[in-house]
């Protein structure tokens, strides 16, 4: 939650050049989840496990999802660009300008 | 008794005990804000510290008291003294011993109080009784309640949303006095009433705001408990002068409670947990901060565990440092399993939020080794044994599908995402 206020504002900025949101929910209640999104104007993708099991969906189990922040900034290749740990704060928004910036340059390198 | 032999108590003259003698000693004076004995003061020892008063006595002429007991545990000692706010203080008594304490209280600050109509509740046997406060024309305010109770307890209810720590005092007539913070709603005190009456008189003229911060010192507790009390208050220092005066004034008063608190450190973790919610409800402690404290908490104690929790930071968000190294080392080494997984998994995570992956891989083999079956010991296992170094930057993240919040039908998947975007974010979260 703390991640936020952050995310609202890469996303505002970055939506149009191709960066994209998931926001999973660990919430065993969908109403929470749905009310969370709402009182916070989450406007990006949002998902949760369709049986509610939070940590113990498959989803969060093939992700390795143990607790959280857990997040995972990743290339269209699949490739995972940043965790968590490297997203905190203003972190985020300073990688997404570094990987746009970069992307910038290379294309007009070609 | 001489000037001499008063600061001899004052300075904690510790006297060798007599043997066989199984009760401690707590000797100490209570002085008002002018440095003077108040009217009146008492002191009161309490069985625990939201427990009932076990001794009270009142303090002589020059606002000395010694009190007795033989309780083991964690008391608490309250010092109370006319127009005065009262201090409190954890007594972590597991030994025979002297203990002396000074009090300089300070008098109560407030404003804006709405007086009229307030109640006022005197507790019987038989329940409740309640009266009301109505202004006299003189600017006072007054209840007065009947009571067949020889001691009862009156108790004041909030009396305004800006006015909530009160108390009342041990005057003959007793009078009510308060300090505004934001915490505590509801004050009461032991009285006893003349002639079947309780009389409640308030009068806001006299009410004086105070200059002055309490102050509390006590002895023969042990050298780490001032070194600990330093800690508590230069952390608060800081935060008095914030930009926020008024919460600057709560953590302060909070600090000053917590630093009582830090008696039992050695002994009674309660104290140590009690003293990193106080901090975490009223700090803002950066990372050296929660250091300095988790390195005065003696090793091997399972409250340096919680401590960080407590206070806002994970144990491997702390700063590098060698004697942090060397002291999780230590505790590694002598501690249980579980606490010990618990450790080793706090040192992997801290490694991997420094992108020390290598040294990250190490432990995995260490924590394989202590092969435990708890709770703690699973998560630890499956993350740093099974997870964290596969999704490592660098990695290809595992092939996943996820549903739509509110349209289960919708899937995202890596393909799905990586059609819409050239990167994506893929951040867990939950609304609690």
């Amino acid at each position: 939650m703390r991640q936020l206020p952050h995310i609202s504002r890469v996303y505002a900025r970055f939506k149009d050049q191709g960066f994209e949101v998931l926001s999973y929910a660990l919430d065993e209640k969908r109403e929470d989840a749905v009310q969370a999104v709402k009182l916070h104007n989450m406007t990006w993708l949002q998902a949760i496990d369709p049986g509610l099991k939070a940590f113990d969906g498959e989803t969060a189990k093939r992700l390795f999802v143990w607790g959280l922040p857990t997040a995972y900034l990743v290339g269209s290749d699949g490739t995972i660009l940043a965790r968590d740990w490297q997203l905190e704060g203003e972190a985020l928004e300073l990688r997404i300008e570094a990987f746009f910036r970069s992307a910038e340059s290379s294309n007009a390198e070609n | 008794m001489t000037g001499t032999i008063g600061s001899c108590i004052l300075l904690a003259c510790t006297l060798p005990l007599a043997a066989g003698n199984q009760k401690t000693t707590v000797t100490g004076r209570i002085l008002g804000e002018d440095g003077k004995a108040p009217r009146r003061a008492a002191a009161q020892l309490f069985d625990s510290p939201q427990g009932t008063a076990i001794i009270t006595v009142e303090t002589d002429g020059q606002g000395r008291f010694q009190l007795q007991t033989d309780r083991k545990g964690l008391l608490l000692l309250k010092l109370s003294g006319v127009g005065h706010l009262p201090t409190t203080a954890l007594l972590p008594l597991n030994r025979p011993g002297k203990i002396s304490v000074e009090a300089r209280l300070s008098r109560p600050a407030f404003r804006n109080v709405v007086w009229k109509d307030k109640p006022v509740h005197v507790r019987e046997s038989k329940g409740f009784k309640q009266g009301k406060l109505a202004p006299l024309t003189d600017g006072t305010y007054r209840a007065e309640i009947a009571t067949d109770e020889k001691e009862p307890t009156v108790r004041i209810a909030t009396i305004s949303t800006e006015s909530r720590n009160f108390t009342l005092d041990h005057a003959s007539e007793y009078k009510l006095v308060g300090k505004y913070y934001y915490d505590i709603s509801v004050h009461e005190a032991v009285v006893r009433p003349v002639d079947g009456i309780v009389r409640v008189v308030v009068d806001p003229r006299k009410l004086i705001p105070s200059a002055l911060e309490p102050e509390l010192r006590v002895k023969g507790l042990g050298p780490e408990y001032s070194r600990l009390q330093e800690i508590a208050l230069q952390l608060d220092r800081r935060n008095y002068i914030g930009e926020d005066k008024m919460l600057g004034e709560a953590s302060l008063a909070a600090a000053r409670a917590s630093a009582g608190k830090f008696f039992g450190q050695l002994e009674n973790e309660l104290s140590w947990l009690n003293l990193g919610a106080s901090l975490a409800r009223f700090s803002k402690i950066t990372a050296d901060d929660a250091w300095l404290l988790l390195s005065s908490i003696p090793a091997r104690s399972s409250v340096w565990l919680l401590m960080p929790n407590l206070i806002g930071f994970s144990l491997d968000q702390l700063p590098e440092d060698p004697k942090w190294e060397a002291y999780v080392a230590d505790a590694a080494a002598n501690m249980p399993k579980n606490v010990r997984m618990q450790l080793l998994g706090s040192r992997f995570n801290g490694l991997i939020r420094r992108e020390r992956y290598e040294a990250a891989r190490a432990i995995v083999a260490e924590v394989e080794k202590l092969k435990a079956d708890d709770g703690w010991s699973r998560y630890v296992t499956n993350k740093v044994g099974g997870s964290a170094l596969l999704t490592i930057p660098g990695k290809k993240l595992p092939e996943f599908v996820a549903h739509d919040l509110t349209n289960p039908q919708q899937i995202y998947s890596h393909g799905v995402l990586a059609a819409k975007a050239r990167v994506y974010l893929l951040d867990f979260w939950a609304s609690w």
